[in-house]
């Protein structure tokens, strides 16, 4: 169907159609820029004006025309509509009596409809979906928010920025995505077309014209041109895997020379999903034990985004952005099938200083390609994931260390599988993924904690009958079926017992299925020891070998002193199978033994530790490479994971 | 002779060649230690070097006001004593955990094995370096405490 045009002084009529019993969002000019805003009449859209836009530099300026859309792209984008900078996502109260309660709060629908939306900026619209709709999991208040978004009327640009790239991301200048009406702009006013039945009937009250010959030349013309100028300037087809080829590159830390480590980038990207979810309260409600807990955007490019309790993976600027660029380019392909990066340029703009984007990822273009995993289909099944925690009553509790106890859990969940975790929490504390030590014969979940933090310590003081919130169980659990057939050799070290107890007890209870079983444990001391009983249960059985040994102890311990690696040698059986969890190092220098012993990468199984603050790949904080530790695993097969015990990643 | 055919089976000399082993089979006893027995101590003038045949031993440092500390435990077919390849005074005690056999290596006689035929004193030292910088390995992991509360 060929386009009508909506002559320039009808601009009215649509913005008040639009804008019936709905909230209008549209360009508006403020504090210097064309920023998204809430628009109920067309002389608020900004006419005449335009943008120019160099690495680091925004200016408006006179068009010296008509143009209401005659502008590129603003700081702002449409992210912010679906997936507010903040927001409260449940309250949480604990009372006296140790009973606690979690209420959702979920946003109210306000049918909105959209004008002047770009091409990249509905491309980045449909990577946001891909995260919140159609991973592992659906986030009920972005899902809300998209399902109010009920009408988009798309204006295709005709006015690029120098720092624009959409034709070789392939997400513009022409609109293919997203939209119910796509519309062009030339001088004598707006040629649409409808693109859905809801734009059809926009349209139908619209007071059209059919378009010149001469108007359907001009508006062609405009978008060849705009082609043309955000064409040509960075190649992507392969470059996701040839970033991960060229992660040694002098260029990175010739670019964190030069990084302030800021976080405007991430800030002003319309794809950027990480956040941070924490406690809120003032001081007399967290005394009272409620509080809010909330989620905001969080940027790479902190220190907070990957640190653990005592562990920063990533503490240089350098880090960060290799993060940032290998995530933008190269980790978005492997974990959500579409790359990151929509080409609007805004990062590059809005970088005090000065960093253009297109030209540091061009230095990776002729990098040796190094390939990724690929990434899960899109599911339009995803679970809703309300980030609200159920509440689940303590058992038992019981003391195994001086600063470690187990807490056994009466929980609803479904029950979880050997190596899975489940997030706790307690109001005015926080959440923690926490690995599941146990499932009991009736159903009980048994949870081994260490106390490093304030919500840790604080689960370290519950009592039985006291109540916490959970979540899950989640993440890829230990590969049992992969040890048929084989020994199996399992290597613990301190609290990583806990994560592969579960795994232990299924294997030796099923000598018949598994066969032979050896077990190394490593502990600090001997009285840093977990689940002694236990594991001399286990090492009177015919078919298991338990071997312990510590780093430091005095005369009296009459066991080995000596590290995990070294105890290894010699004591391995050729063919065996093993899974390995302790800190991040030992697990390291294991594997390197491990392999001299001649198990094989394909052979090792490990389980990794990082931020997980949402355990279902909404908030990007565990990320190792390519991987969303959360989804992906926590257990990985040694060879998933080349980057594994490298420094900054 | 059973001596040399067993040391061949040892991880620690199975490259050298026969020759090399009978040599260093003249210079060996079998010895056995029962549990607890204090093979050496801190401090004690240089000794003989030993290779475990079977049992375990503890390697101890005094620690002033905290008693003995244990540094490692070794087992099965590991070299202990390495000091006397030195002369030297013997830097840790030696315990045995439980009744312990021992291959004992009188170390004057090692030495001289080692300067009449360097390229056996050359394969015997590298393992005692191998040893040796193994354990420093295994000393500086131990050192980073791993495990420690985070």
């Amino acid at each position: 169907m060929s386009p009508r045009l909506l002559p320039r002084a009808s601009y009215d009529v649509l913005v008040a159609k639009l804008a019936e019993d709905r909230e209008l969002l549209a360009p508006r000019v403020r504090d210097g820029a064309i920023v998204w805003g809430v628009v109920d009449d067309a002389s608020q859209l900004p006419v005449g004006v335009g943008d120019t836009q160099t690495a680091g530099r925004y200016r408006l300026r006179e068009r010296g025309d008509e143009r209401a859309f005659g502008y590129a792209v603003g700081p702002s984008s449409l992210k912010a509509t679906l997936f507010p900078p903040h927001e409260t996502l449940y309250r949480a109260e604990r009372r006296a009596d140790g009973k606690v309660g979690f209420v959702k709060v979920a946003p109210s629908p306000t049918p909105r409809a959209v004008l002047g939306a770009r091409a990249c900026e509905l491309s980045a619209l449909a990577v946001q979906d891909r995260v919140f709709l159609h991973g592992a999991a659906k986030e009920p208040r972005y899902a809300t928010r998209r399902e109010s978004l009920e009408l988009v009327v798309a204006v295709q640009c005709g006015a690029p920025a120098e720092t624009c790239f959409c034709a070789d991301t392939q997400t513009g200048p022409r609109v293919t995505e997203g939209a119910d009406v796509v519309a062009t702009e030339v001088d004598a006013g707006l040629l649409l077309e409808a693109r859905s039945p809801r734009g059809a009937t926009l349209l139908d009250a619209l007071p059209l014209r059919p378009a010149s010959d001469d108007e359907r030349a001009a508006a062609e013309a405009e978008l060849e041109d705009a082609e043309r100028a955000t064409s040509g300037r960075l190649n992507v087809d392969t470059l996701h895997e040839r970033l991960y080829g060229a992660l040694d590159h002098p260029r990175w830390d010739d670019v964190a020379a030069r990084c302030l480590s800021c976080g405007n980038c991430t800030s002003v990207c319309p794809t950027c999903f990480c956040s941070q979810a924490e406690e809120e309260a003032p001081i007399a409600d967290a005394l009272e034990g409620r509080s809010d807990r909330t989620r905001r955007w969080e940027s790479c490019f902190t220190k907070e985004h990957g640190a653990m309790a005592g562990h920063d993976p990533r503490p240089t600027t350098k880090d960060r952005y290799r993060q940032w660029l290998t995530h933008k380019l190269g980790g978005w392909v492997a974990q959500l099938g579409a790359s990151g990066c929509v080409g609007c340029g805004r990062c590059t703009t809005w970088c005090p200083a000065g960093i253009d984007f297109v030209t540091e990822a061009k230095t990776f273009e002729e990098m040796p390609r190094s390939p990724l995993p690929s990434a899960p289909a899109p599911r339009d099944d995803a679970p809703e994931e309300t980030w609200v925690p159920r509440v689940a009553s303590i058992r038992a509790v019981r003391e195994e260390t001086s600063d470690v106890v187990t807490l056994v859990i009466r929980d609803d969940g479904a029950r979880p599988r050997p190596g899975q975790f489940l997030q706790l929490s307690l109001p005015a504390f926080g959440e923690a993924p926490i690995s599941v030590s146990g499932v009991t014969d009736d159903g009980e979940v048994e949870l081994t904690i260490r106390g490093v933090g304030a919500l840790t310590r604080a689960l370290g003081t519950l009592r039985c009958g006291d109540e916490l919130g959970v979540r899950g169980p989640y993440g890829r659990p230990w590969p049992l079926d992969a040890l048929e057939g084989h020994t199996s050799v399992f290597v613990a070290g301190g609290l990583g017992l806990a994560p592969l107890r579960q795994a232990l007890r299924t294997v030796i209870a099923n000598p018949s299925r598994f066969g032979e079983v050896r077990l190394f444990v490593g502990a600090r001391t001997p009285d840093a020891r977990l689940y002694v009983d236990e594991l001399e249960r286990w090492n009177a059985l015919p078919h298991v070998q338990v071997l312990q040994t510590v780093d430091h102890a005095d005369t009296g311990w009459r066991g080995h002193v000596g590290v995990v690696p070294r105890w290894l040698r010699g004591r391995v059986p050729p063919g065996a199978r093993a899974l390995v969890c302790g800190p991040e190092i030992m697990m390291r220098f294991t594997s390197d033994a491990l392999r001299a012993e001649g198990i094989g990468d394909d052979a090792q199984w490990l389980t990794l530790e990082r931020h997980m603050k949402c355990a279902v790949g909404f908030c990007g904080r565990c990320q190792l490479g390519p991987h969303l530790i959360c989804r992906d695993g926590p257990v990985f097969r040694r060879d998933e994971l080349p980057l594994f015990g490298r420094e900054g990643f | 002779m059973q001596i040399s055919d067993e040391l061949a089976q040892l991880p620690a000399f199975a490259g050298l060649d026969s020759a090399a082993r009978d040599a260093l089979a003249e210079t060996v006893t079998a010895r056995t230690l029962a549990c607890d027995e204090v093979l050496f101590a801190e401090g004690d003038p240089p000794g003989d070097l030993y290779v475990i045949r079977r049992g375990h031993v503890q390697l101890t440092r005094r620690f002033d006001g905290r008693g003995d500390v244990v540094v490692a435990t070794l087992a099965d077919g590991e070299l202990l004593g390495w000091t006397g390849l030195l002369r030297r005074t013997r830097v840790a005690g030696a315990r045995a955990l439980e009744e312990t056999t021992l291959w004992c290596f009188r170390a004057s006689s090692l030495l001289e094995v080692c300067e009449r035929d360097p390229r056996v004193g050359y394969r015997i030292m590298s393992l005692a370096f191998e040893e040796v910088a193994d354990r420093l390995h295994a000393t500086r992991l131990q050192l980073l405490d791993v495990y420690g509360s985070r």
